[in-house]
């Protein structure tokens, strides 16, 4: 079972939930993301959660300057899982 | 409720739900573009989002279809229309009365599926084209004041958090860097890129290809193509061959008394019309009398029609009716060949006496002749020599 989300990413999630497709570093902007590290943590959490998908073929990854650069967006399909756990962390 | 529904021309039915699929193509992926938000315009810039629109377009149509086609409706139900047009997802997911078969229903989980691929995808063109579309409008901001004013002005009324964006620019010196704070926050708002879009669109010359003007390309695509489309069918179906149109739906199975009636009453009058397409209509209504499982009302209908000119002509040498009700004995029902028999008969005894003609031993075995299902091939085709003996001696 996933870890549950720390509030930062919950933060990061809601801005993605309100804006659509967000870059990485709106999500810097926006939410409480301090450095590009936890950034790059966030994304990886999220995804890996399957609340959002990451452009494919980013080499985000790869280091955390990238990061900035992601696209993320919501996948309809999971639109209903990311509401429930905005709901909860609410 | 469907059950009341005024009755109609299936024609526009038809139409009332290709321009009810319209409205609730473009809901439908709108709902699963949701997640989106404000940038949606970016997957409507993509060809895919527009096939997944078409689909989702062509298929109320294809469930009007089918649902006729399995007798749960009419197409020619007003309601009918109605209820396929807007409320096709309802169907399609087994909540309504309606059950359409199995096939269309994996069409809709495959839509659903597409509209994940779709988001996905679209992520990834707004990788490469924003890119595009940010660095074209950034050169032109650090060429140009004006515009770079412009940029900012719309980022300060729409941004949500303006003193954010002030403090950044305060921390930075470059004009580049700047710029790129100010397009950030102009496009980073729940509007996503239509605020900068109504300022940089005036730009001359413009600067980049918006995401806006993509769409509206393909909105102009659609609607070109529609258009196209309604222009054809109508002039295939209400200009050229209105004729074949009524045939078919004479013949149709399941359609109630009042499409009957219509198709008749458009046979009629093009019938009695006395044009040239008289013969081909009266042809077709042969070739169709002889396909099987025809319900004996619209063969009753058929055999109306074909003797609608004997009035007027049955008696002139050039009357091609007999030759083609001769043809309907080929017919596999034999209650089309009875007729064919019987309407054969009527029409022999109100010819004039022919002297020399088939011997009369001929036309009384013509006239004993009762069509049976277990009537040979030879044993019809004998009879139609015959027939085809005695039509020619009137002539």
């Amino acid at each position: 079972m996933n870890k549950p989300l720390s509030p930062e990413q919950v933060q990061a999630l809601r801005v993605i939930h309100a804006k659509g497709i967000v870059r990485g570093r709106d999500l810097k902007r926006f939410a409480s993301i301090k450095t590009n590290k936890e950034l790059k943590e966030t994304l990886e959490t999220l995804s890996r959660n399957q609340f959002v998908t990451l452009q494919s073929g980013s080499s985000f990854l790869e280091s955390e300057d990238a990061a900035l650069n992601a696209y993320v967006v919501q996948l309809p399909s999971g639109a209903a899982a990311v509401e429930a756990e905005l709901k909860r962390a609410e | 409720m469907i059950e009341f529904s005024p009755d109609w021309d299936s024609r526009y039915g038809y139409l009332l739900v290709f321009l009810g699929a319209l409205v609730s193509a473009r809901f439908q992926v709108y709902k699963r573009l949701e997640v989106l938000k404000g940038k949606q315009i970016y997957a409507w810039s993509l060809y895919r989002t527009w096939l997944v629109f078409g689909i989702y377009l062509a298929l109320p149509l294809l469930l009007f279809w089918l649902l006729d086609r399995t007798g749960s409706i009419h197409d020619t139900s007003l309601f009918s229309a109605v209820l396929v047009s807007l409320a096709y997802p309802a169907i399609l997911a087994g909540g309504t009365s309606l059950k359409p078969a199995g096939g269309i229903l994996a069409v809709f989980d495959w839509l659903n599926q597409a509209a994940d691929g779709l988001v996905k995808r679209t992520a990834e063109s707004v990788a490469v084209e924003e890119r595009i579309f940010r660095r074209s409008i950034l050169t032109a901001m650090t060429a140009d004041t004006l515009r770079h004013d412009a940029v900012l002005d719309v980022a300060r009324l729409h941004a949500e958090a303006p003193d954010a964006m002030d403090r950044e620019m305060a921390e930075t010196t470059t004009v580049q860097e700047r710029a790129e704070i100010a397009y950030d926050y102009a496009t980073s708002s729940a509007y996503g890129l239509r605020p900068l879009d109504a300022v940089t669109s005036k730009w001359q010359p413009a600067v980049a290809l918006s995401p806006y003007r993509r769409t509206r390309r393909w909105v102009a695509v659609y609607l070109a193509g529609s258009v196209v489309l309604l222009a054809l069918i109508y002039a295939l179906v209400f200009i050229h061959y209105p004729s074949d149109y009524a045939i078919w739906r004479l013949f149709k199975p399941g359609t109630g008394h009042q499409d009957l009636h219509r198709s008749v009453a458009l046979l009629e009058s093009a019938c009695l019309a006395q044009d040239p397409g008289q013969f081909e209509i009266e042809s077709a209504l042969v070739r169709a009398l002889q396909r099987p499982g025809i319900e004996l009302a619209r063969t009753d209908e058929a055999f109306r029609l074909l003797l609608l000119r004997r009035g007027a002509s049955a008696q002139t040498p050039s009357n091609p009716v007999p030759g083609l009700l001769i043809d309907s004995l080929r017919a596999r029902s034999v209650d089309v060949r009875s007729r064919a028999q019987n309407t054969l008969l009527m029409l022999a005894h109100e010819q004039p006496p022919v002297v020399g003609s088939v011997g009369t031993n001929s036309f009384e075995d013509l006239k004993a002749w009762k069509p049976l299902s277990a009537d040979s091939t030879t044993e019809i085709e004998s009879r139609i020599r015959k027939w085809e003996r005695f039509w020619n001696l009137q002539r």
